[in-house]
């Protein structure tokens, strides 16, 4: 799991049919310190993060599947989580 | 630019092996030609191959262009898309068990940034 702040989202009418009605977000990944490392990345929300918010991404097939309930969806990176707080020893 | 590949394959310590720079997470892309071919593999019939030029969150290019399958069948030159790689590439197809990478998923009406963010 990675993680990023969200800095925007996508909006698209024509797409494959898995992604009618769900929300991609534009997020930045971040250090542990929350400075942005440079990469970005596109992901499905499944938890309703906003802009701005600290979020935890997984980008790996098989549990964004699980997550979405669906063996065959075509999605690789999905939100799973808003951060309240990271710590660092 | 250099040195933002290399920040940019690190998070907490670990190298991303799918990173903005080898292109294999879902990213933004500006459709930038075709590709045609009438000799492919069995499954891949009918499926359009376009010339994908990955770009950052600003749209501005970054990397170099790779050739993508469209799930949407109306992408063309000139559009902004998204796009998917791996193998969740290939689940996006009909039929879905297909040698692929890349696929296009969607065509982008807008993306919103926030003012900040849009350097």
């Amino acid at each position: 799991m990675i993680i990023g702040r969200v800095v925007g989202e996508i909006y698209s009418t024509i797409n494959h049919h898995f992604y009618d009605g769900r929300k991609l977000l534009v997020i930045d990944l971040i250090n542990p310190d929350r400075k942005p490392t440079g990469g970005y990345i596109i992901a499905v929300d499944s938890v309703d993060a906003g802009v701005g918010e600290t979020v935890l991404v997984i980008d790996e097939g098989n549990s964004a599947r699980q997550v979405v309930d669906d063996s065959n969806a075509p999605i690789r990176s999905i939100v799973v989580g808003i951060i309240d707080e990271i710590v660092t020893g | 630019m250099e040195e933002t590949k290399r920040r940019a394959d690190f998070v907490q310590g670990r190298r991303i092996p799918f990173s903005i720079d080898n292109g294999f997470i879902m990213l933004l892309g500006k459709i930038i030609g075709t590709v045609v071919s009438t000799i492919k593999y069995e499954g891949l019939e009918g499926v359009p191959l376009l010339l994908v030029q990955p770009l950052d969150k600003n749209q501005n290019p970054h990397g170099k262009p790779l050739v993508a399958c469209d799930a949407t069948k109306m992408a063309g030159p000139g559009e902004l898309i998204y796009y998917e790689g791996g193998r969740e590439a290939a689940l996006a197809l009909d039929p879905w068990f297909v040698p692929v990478d890349h696929t296009i998923i969607g065509i982008v009406d807008g993306v919103h940034l926030t003012e900040e963010d849009k350097s």
